[in-house]
């Protein structure tokens, strides 16, 4: 079944615009994106191993997502034999009632979370905070965007698009409201310091924690979680009860699988070898233990998943989240993520929102967000035949009669006129008729239809006064090679 | 004497012929017998990117057919090179016509002797700087040159498609060319065919991201493989009033060739960048 994800109600095109219009976004995404693109080239360069775990763990995606309903069971098998509770939900609403009604048979109200892409896709914390919980995001980026009111820009680093001036504002706002006092600065430090200590209030009084998942070991029965910042142990620890959430996408076999790809997010997303945190998990509190939540609830989400499994697009499902297409991809360096108008950005973004929520779900995505430069496949730890995919979802659009009449008429015309070389050469002759009341100064300045967006900021020569063809005709009129 | 089939692309016939005509020079002087395949028009590459394929197989079907048509007169068209005057088109030939004929082998009237056909040609099939590069060249021109600095932009399929994104520079690097390498060299351009049409606004940023990298080189000019990213990059300097000049790979090489590569030499040459007023 197709999933459900959020979208922003805007236009693509004024989403653009509006991007392209605020030079401090495009400055802060410029830096971002180099910054880390640069991080991961140095990390494999110096580190061949990395490559060799990169293929190893690509291979143990991909068997996973050959075989991922009975590794669930497997799962769901290990993991409740050790005391979690494992249930497998179809998409967002099926998720938030899960967790409203958890919250009360506990009598709970707040909640904290650490980064879970899965729970922006499901829209959790509107849902959550429409059935009258407080929930509160620890990851330092999250927390910033969740000041702010605004969605994730990046995979990874959800305020890429904001800068050390604009979190230091919003920290003061939040500081003034909350009658605390600000951080001191605007350095790292400062800003740094001021967010640990608003959310260490919220890790000891919230009464259930959800995280998602970065890893599902089905051998094992381990929920494996990684970051850079803790608050991950924080909320998986600290509250009473531990939610985690993934997509049914996580699943690995071997607890050899996740040796291999355990690097790869690391590597690829930040240039680090390993994340700063890796923590393990394969149920609730035992029996007679000190510390660790009463209750442990794993949901399985498919929203749109599942459709994918044994298709042209399966692969897109051992995305690792790394955003390692997000920063090398040229369209994503101009306008951010937001720009893509739902949860996830850059070329894996534009590639598997329409495969997850069907393509009439933000159509622009696979049309109007790439130039095909493949930068992207050459980034992917998971070699993610992202280009591909992209031609294919435009193919299937003007299969499927999604293109404009006017575009797919001139594109019928053009290949009809460009697959013989006579049509050609009567094409040739019209254009030039044609071209001479589009010109000035010796330019092509404008044109009609399809070309015409070319000319709002380019001029292109005209055709020649004689092409190759003539001039070879000319230069050996036999059409001989000449000797 | 070796046998060189011209593939000239589109762009090159229609607009930019002085290119092909530079090219044949410069292979001529190399010591290749140059044919040209009348009928050839366009790889469909554009078509193809945009997803419409039937338009793409018609079009790669009277690409394949000229290129593979028995020369007249000529050795059997086995033993030839054909060489190609984009990166992009020779890319597309090579390495997506294989998923274009996958597609088109479901097809109704599909015939499998195009697979042969495609492997013939794609088999032979190179981009020029990889035949220059493999042609073993040496400096043609007597004159150092080493004054003269051009900035390279490699196209993106040249370079991630085709693998042959060194090859230019080892070209100029034989003719003592210098060449400089602009910041964030691997970055696309934003013409993406068809793209640089239906997205103008982020096809243009892109565009000056790669000028303003590219001047900053202080170059004497720009030079590529890809006449699709220099009509985009150029039309850009163009519509903006900014003089630089602009050149095809082929153009380089046969001023290299003739000892004429002073700034005045390549401005004259370099074409489609009017004086600012």
């Amino acid at each position: 079944m197709a999933g459900r994800l959020p979208r922003d109600p805007a236009p693509w095109a004024a989403r653009r615009d509006r991007a392209l219009a605020s030079p401090v976004l495009r400055a802060n995404i410029r830096s971002v994106t180099h910054r880390l693109a640069d991080a991961r080239r140095r990390a494999y360069a110096s580190y061949p191993a990395g490559q060799v775990l990169r293929v190893a763990g690509r291979d143990a995606k991909r068997r996973a997502m050959a075989q991922v309903e009975p590794l669930l069971d497997q799962l769901r098998d290990r993991l409740s034999a050790n005391g979690a509770r494992v249930i497998f939900a179809e998409g967002p609403k099926e998720v938030a009632d899960y967790v409203v009604s958890l919250a009360a048979r506990r009598g709970a109200q707040r909640i904290v979370k650490s980064k879970s892409m899965l729970t922006e896709e499901l829209d959790l914390n509107r849902r959550l905070a429409a059935a009258g919980l407080a929930v509160r995001e620890t990851d330092l980026g999250e927390y910033i965007i969740q000041l702010l009111d605004e969605r994730p820009s990046h995979i990874l680093a959800p305020a890429a698009h904001r800068n050390r001036q604009e979190i230091h504002a919003v920290f003061q706002e939040t500081a003034d409201r909350e009658g605390v006092p600000g951080p001191t600065s605007d350095d790292v430090g400062p800003l740094t310091a001021f967010a640990r200590q608003r959310l260490r209030e919220d890790f000891l009084a919230a009464e259930i924690g959800i995280t998602g998942a970065n890893f599902l070991v089905a051998e094992t029965g381990t929920v494996v979680l990684i970051t850079n910042e803790g608050n991950a142990d924080m909320v998986a620890s600290l509250p009473p009860v531990h939610v985690v959430i993934a997509g049914i996408d996580k699943v690995l076999d071997t607890w050899d699988a996740l040796a291999a790809v355990i690097q790869q997010p690391a590597l690829s997303g930040v240039g680090q070898r390993l994340s700063a945190y890796t923590t393990l998990i394969s149920g609730p509190r035992a029996a007679g233990s000190p510390e660790g939540p009463e209750e442990l609830h794993v949901l399985l989400v498919d929203n749109g998943r599942r459709q994918l499994l044994g298709g042209p697009y399966a692969d897109v499902l051992t995305c690792i989240r790394c955003g390692a297409c997000y920063n090398v991809c040229p369209v994503y360096r101009q306008v951010g993520g937001h720009a893509y108008g739902s949860t996830y950005a850059g070329p894996i973004g534009a590639v598997e929102t329409p495969l997850l929520a069907g393509l009439d779900f933000l159509p622009e995505l696979p049309k109007s967000l790439c130039t095909l430069c493949n930068a992207c496949v050459e980034a992917c730890p998971m070699d993610i035949a992202l280009p591909d995919h992209f031609i294919t979802l435009r193919r299937r659009q003007v299969d499927e009669g999604r293109e404009a009449a006017g575009t797919r008429l001139t594109y019928r015309a053009w290949g009809r006129l460009w697959s013989s070389p006579r049509q050609y050469q009567r094409f040739v002759s019209w254009a030039r008729r044609g071209q001479r009341f589009m010109m000035r100064q010796g330019r092509l300045v404008r044109s009609p239809g399809l070309w015409a967006g070319w000319f709002e900021t380019r001029d292109m020569p005209p055709i020649a006064p004689e092409t190759f063809h003539e001039w070879w005709a000319r230069r050996s009129p036999s059409g001989k090679a000449p000797v | 004497m070796e046998q060189v089939d011209l593939f000239v692309s589109c762009l090159v016939d229609l607009f930019e012929p002085a290119t092909g005509r530079a090219a044949v020079a410069v292979m001529e002087r190399r010591g290749a017998q140059v044919g040209f395949p009348l009928g050839q028009t366009c790889c469909g590459q554009f078509a193809y990117n945009a997803g419409h394929w039937p338009e793409a197989w018609a079009m790669a079907k009277n690409l394949l057919a000229a290129l593979d048509a028995p020369p007249t007169p000529g050795p059997d068209r086995g033993e030839r090179a054909t060489v190609g005057l984009s990166g992009s088109c020779v890319a597309m030939v090579r390495e997506e016509y294989p998923k274009l004929l996958d597609w088109a082998a479901d097809q109704p009237g599909w015939d499998s002797s195009w697979r042969v056909r495609h492997a013939r040609v794609a088999g032979r099939l190179w981009e020029l700087s990889q035949w220059l590069n493999r042609a073993a060249l040496a400096p043609v021109a007597d004159e150092d040159t080493t004054t003269t600095r051009v900035a390279l932009h490699t196209g993106c399929h040249m370079r991630r498609v085709l693998g042959a994104g060194a090859d230019a520079a080892a070209v100029l690097a034989a003719l003592r060319v210098r060449v400089a390498t602009p910041e964030d060299e691997d970055q696309c351009c934003g013409f993406g065919g068809t793209y640089a049409m239906t997205e103008p606004k982020i096809s243009t940023a892109l565009a000056d991201d790669k000028l303003t990298a590219l001047r900053a080189t202080q170059a004497d000019a720009m030079v590529s493989c890809d006449w699709g990213c220099l009509l985009h990059l150029a039309g850009r300097l163009s519509r903006t009033g900014v003089a630089w000049p602009v050149l095809h790979l082929a153009e380089l090489v046969d001023l290299a060739d003739r000892g004429e590569l002073a700034p005045t030499q390549l401005a004259r040459a370099g074409r489609f960048a009017r004086e600012v007023p």
